[in-house]
């Protein structure tokens, strides 16, 4: 919007379009390129996602991709030992000598017939091309085991709006038209989706309204905020039912939404059960069983009990919520979802968005938008053989749809990702798995209870991993491939929205890289589809081959021509002219190059309210739910806990039971409270431990810069240079700790060894880091001593133990799960 | 939707470089109420003057005040105020009309007090007589050094007043004080200074505010203005907007 032209100073330069991919916004940007070189970062100018803006961690990009510790070449191991501080002795060779060598690898699978001993683990990944290697090579080659990193991430949020409206996503806000803003569990930011365009609403929303943050920290949004709610970890629930219950005992719920009693009457009065024939639903389902199952016994004053939220400031924010209605938004994040019984709080806080009937209204809440996409050739029969088939749908290693394990995600048992589950399957079953593929991952670090991966690291028996930096997780690699750098190296076309526009953006090589880097997901597969056709499995390749261009129809004969023709594929719509769009008019693959950027048409009110039929006279629904309505009470709930129960030939309580959720009956399909899962006794780790996300973490892969360490200090309450765990002062004056003070942190797991500081942002008896630092890989500059895997502070993973939202297959991060002891070092 | 105030300033600043330079005020206004303490403009403007470690011109500075559960948190943009009393001016022993920082009386940067890296003889005297530590030497390190290589964004030239600075060896502004100077560089092609360009927040205003039209102006009159250390009579060019009383986080 509205930056001035292109030159600056007097060197040449010109703006490329390319994408951010530093956190899960995934921003439009435009680089500006002066002698081959990248020296800066903007927003791109027509996203309507971020107003032609980048947050501060987008400008890391520069120095992430100019990183001297990059992975330059293809390199092999030549020490057969693997473990944290052995050194994988790499030597460098050549793109083909490593090809060769995994192919060999893989061949020898298919020889033995056992392809499904072959697995591949993606990472960040391009939301188009990953088709052509997460959705194609295990298909083809035969594997079950192909795991997305998406379940260490935030997938446990899905399940509120999955179950209450059907939406399976995550959710999208009306900020300029916002009139209450909830900001709960999260720091949109810091994080979240959309950081730039949320900074940029956010003073809108103080001048119009009331702006309220539900978090255990000050947060940067905190720090903003009208009210600050600074929840005990893990009551989120308690505190969603305390809020429900005043909007509901207080008449703020919506009458156009939701409906209203017969009688015109409130009869919601605390404690008394309401008959549900007296109330008339509009577009949603079961509000009086919700009541009447949860909410009637749940008074602010119970609920401030269990927050610790004092009960006055529960009332005030409630009514704050209730008067702004329909502009009222809750903004629900991991923080509420990301624990071990997190499906129902994420239910819980979201239904608030249904009470105040926010869906998709002025100022509320909304579905994702999307932009049209063209989908890759289909891998039809031919390309899959008669082992590929047999193999390729055994049972997967993550556990999921195992009783205890329902993985329900999108309403299908069985369904969700477990990805840090795979750890314990490998420890498990060491023989499961012999050949291991990964991009642009880091589970080593990245996942909470890391000394497992490292166990399990340890006795992979070939591993191949494509990466940017020698990370934790490639010091156990017997292949390392360098990866492009995505947002300045590699060709894909990715997909997201924000700002009510669904967009799709380029992403593409803005200067020529400067090291023999291929993009993981295109070129490395094309060429690893030759070396396997050279040792004679075709089918990959010949799938691969029968691609054509969108315009020219020619196919593609090497490893870029491939790259570019399915960019050229997945983006077609927007600019061949065939179909008019409805956003931005594009005139061509040029032109779509040289703009970056598709936005879509925004996103209309009420898009999914369903109506009353004329002819008929029956409501008609548009939500994905069973009941077509938003449902209070979860009638898809009980379906898919249903199908699960009965494929393990049991109830849904003996269900829940095993699954480690406290609600038996009726409770299981209404959102509701469950009392947060501690692992450490209040004895012994008398601490309870918050990990939240850095304003410049780029998924923990931007440590190895300078300048991430020389501005830490942008996280509320954190240190530059530094790694900080912030104690109130009431108990560091119990301990005897003062700020600097180096300290150890001990949970059930693990160790690690960090800075203590003294901080009036954390409530006593919980404590909080942010997750980014303890790097002993990655980089001279990430590691305190890359030489002697000595780390850089201390990673919060190796504190938190591995659980999951067993409902979602979501791991725990968040809630205050761990408890922790602190001593003085 | 209204008018992103960035367009809106950008026009101003079109419409202030089509008038003669000495009517021209250039001034800068921040609005604390708006800034999330990002960073991204101390960020943006390391990346557009190519600054070494440890010279900020624009950093953010952060106060923190009151108990759990209550605290407060109050970010602070602190660009040089290009005071029309410069202190650093009166500091500085390089004088006369070819000295080595001034409060300029021409052109395009009339009303900044820039630096001639070429006739600054690296005395340091001019850093502790800024009220505002807006001044830093440059000590010539780099942020990648002690890596196997410098990073080439490091090295590349900063085009700071309108010239070519390859950053190598001892040149200029190796040994020199630095400071911000509100981008005339940018200025003199038609466009707003970085730390306004990047803050995503919009809490920055930039422009001639002796033109009426102008939004800086507009924002100005509308608005309670605090300066920093008023006390000190630098009629700073810098104002700020803010429901905190600065000098009780600043100093007077």
């Amino acid at each position: 919007a509205g930056q001035a032209p292109a030159a600056t100073g007097s060197m040449k330069g010109e703006w490329i379009a390319s994408t951010c991919q530093g956190c899960t916004a995934w921003c439009p940007v435009e680089f500006f390129v002066q002698e081959g070189r990248i020296d800066k970062v903007r927003g791109n100018q027509f996203s309507k996602a971020n107003g032609g803006y980048v947050c501060p961690s987008g400008h890391l990009m520069i120095p992430q991709t100019y990183d001297p510790d990059r992975i330059k070449v293809p390199m092999k191991r030549t020490n057969p030992q693997k473990g944290r501080g052995v050194d994988p002795k790499f030597v460098p060779i050549s793109w083909d000598e490593a090809l060769d060598t995994l192919a060999d690898k893989m061949m020898e699978l298919r020889k033995n017939n056992e392809p499904e001993k072959l697995m591949y683990m993606r990472g960040r990944y391009s939301s188009t091309s990953t088709d052509l290697l997460y959705g194609t090579l295990p298909k083809i080659f035969g594997t079950p085991n192909y795991y997305s990193h998406s379940a260490i991430c935030a997938e446990a949020e899905k399940m509120g709006p999955g179950y209450t409206q059907g939406f399976f996503g995550y959710r999208d806000y009306d900020l300029a038209k916002t009139k209450c803003l909830v900001v709960w569990g999260c720091d949109p930011l810091s994080s979240n989706r959309q950081v730039p365009n949320a900074i940029a609403k956010f003073n809108g929303i103080l001048d119009r309204g009331t702006l309220i943050a539900v978090d255990p920290r000050m947060s940067a949004s905190v720090a903003k905020a009208n009210e600050w709610l600074p929840i005990k970890p893990g009551e989120d629930g308690a505190l969603a039912a305390g809020i429900a219950h005043v909007l509901l005992t207080e008449g703020f719920w919506s009458k156009e939404f939701v409906g209203d009693f017969k009688e015109g009457k409130n009869l919601f009065k605390a404690g008394a059960t309401v008959d549900e024939a007296a109330f008339v639903e509009k577009q949603t389902h079961g509000i009086v069983k919700y009541w009447n199952i949860e909410l009637k016994d749940k008074t602010p004053s119970w609920a401030a009990k269990k927050t610790l939220i004092p009960e006055e400031q529960i009332i005030r924010v409630a009514r704050a919520m209730g008067k702004a209605g329909s502009a009222c938004a809750v903004w629900m994040g991991p923080g509420v979802a990301m624990t071990p019984r997190g499906t129902y709080a994420a239910m819980a806080v979201y239904a608030l968005n249904g009470i105040l009937g926010s869906i998709e209204t002025e100022g509320g809440v909304f579905q994702s938008s999307s932009a049209p996409v063209e989908k890759f050739p289909e891998i039809k029969k031919s390309f899959i053989d008669e082992m590929a088939e047999h193999h390729g749908h055994g049972k997967k290693i993550d556990g999921r749809g195992a009783k205890d394990m329902p993985a329900m995600m999108s309403a299908k048992p069985g369904s969700g990702v477990v990805t840090n589950n795979v750890a314990n399957g490998l420890l498990k079953n060491p023989d499961a798995i012999k050949v291991f593929i990964s991009t642009w991952s880091n589970f080593v670090f990245s996942a909470t209870g890391t000394q497992r991966w490292e166990k399990a690291m340890a006795k992979m028996p070939f591993f191949a991993h494509m990466v940017t930096n020698a990370s934790e997780m490639s010091q156990y690699a017997d292949i390392i491939l360098p990866a492009t750098f995505a947002p300045t190296e590699k060709l894909s076309i990715i997909g997201n929205m924000a700002n009510l526009h669904g967009h799709i953006s380029i992403q593409q090589p803005v200067a020529k890289p400067l090291w023999q880097v291929k993009s993981e997901e295109t070129e490395v597969m094309w060429l690893l589809a030759e070396k396997l056709k050279s040792k004679g499995f075709a089918n990959l390749y010949d799938y691969y081959a029968s691609f054509e261009d969108p315009e020219t129809k020619k196919k593609p004969t090497n490893a870029s021509e491939f790259a570019e023709i399915a960019a050229r594929i997945s983006s077609q719509k927007v600019w061949n002219g065939k179909e008019k769009q409805k956003g931005d008019q594009i005139a061509g693959w040029a032109d779509f190059k040289k703009k970056g950027i598709y936005n879509s048409e925004t996103y209309k009110y009420k898009k999914n309210w369903g109506k009353d039929n004329p002819e008929t006279k029956k409501f008609e629904g548009k939500f994905k739910t069973e009941t077509k309505k938003f449902e209070f009470y979860s009638e898809t709930m009980k379906k898919a806990l249903g199908e699960h129960a009965k494929k393990h030939n049991t109830t849904i309580d003996d269900i829940l039971k095993s699954s480690g959720y406290e609600a038996q009956g009726e409770l299981a399909f209404v959102p509701h409270y469950e009392s947060p899962k501690r692992h450490g006794s209040d004895k012994e780790y008398p601490f309870t431990f918050i990990d939240y996300k850095s304003r410049l973490n780029r998924e923990g892969r931007s440590q190895n810069t300078v300048w991430y360490q020389e501005f830490k200090k942008v996280d509320v309450g954190d240190e530059s240079w530094d790694d900080v765990v912030k104690i109130n002062p009431i108990d560091g004056k119990k301990l005897g700790i003062k700020t600097g003070d180096t300290v150890r942190l001990t949970s059930t797991t693990g160790s690690i060894v960090t800075k203590a500081k003294l901080w009036e942002g954390v409530r006593p008896g919980t404590i909080a880091k942010c997750y980014g630092q303890g790097h002993w890989a990655y980089g001279r500059v990430a590691a305190k001593d890359y030489a002697k895997a000595q780390p850089r502070g201390g990673n919060n993973n190796e504190l938190l133990v591995d659980d999951y939202d067993r409902l979602s297959g979501a791991t725990a991060r968040n809630g205050g799960f761990t408890g922790v002891k602190i001593e003085k070092v | 939707m209204d008018k992103d105030i960035l367009i809106t300033m950008q026009e101003d600043l079109e419409r202030a470089l089509q008038r003669p330079a000495l009517e021209r005020r250039w001034a800068m206004l921040l609005d604390l109420r708006k800034c999330v303490g990002c960073h991204a403009c101390t960020i943006g403007c390391v990346s557009e003057n190519k600054l070494p470690p440890k010279l900020y011109y624009r950093p953010v500075f952060e106060y923190e005040q009151g108990k759990y559960p209550k605290p407060t948190r109050t970010y602070l943009p602190r660009p040089c105020m290009q005071c029309d009393k410069p202190p650093c001016v009166t500091a500085c022993p390089v004088k006369g009309p070819d000295g080595a920082t001034w409060k300029e009386t021409k052109g395009i940067g009339t009303g900044i007090v820039p630096v001639n890296y070429a006739r600054c003889i690296g005395c340091g005297k001019c850093v502790p007589a800024c009220p505002y530590q807006a001044r830093t030497m440059d000590d010539g390190g780099f942020h990648t050094a002690g890596t196997p290589e410098l990073q080439k964004y490091e090295t590349l030239p900063s085009f700071e007043y309108g010239k070519k600075w390859p950053r190598s060896g001892k040149n200029q502004p190796i040994g020199n004080a630095r400071k911000c100077h509100f981008c005339i560089h940018r200025l003199a092609n038609g466009m707003l200074p970085m730390c306004i360009t990047t803050c995503i927040g919009r809490a920055g205003y930039f422009g001639d505010e002796s033109d009426s039209k102008s939004l800086i102006a507009q924002v100005k009159k509308a608005n309670k203005i605090q300066i920093l250390k008023a006390g000190k009579g630098t009629a700073p060019r810098v104002y700020y907007v803010a429901n905190e009383t600065l000098e009780v986080l600043y100093g007077k």
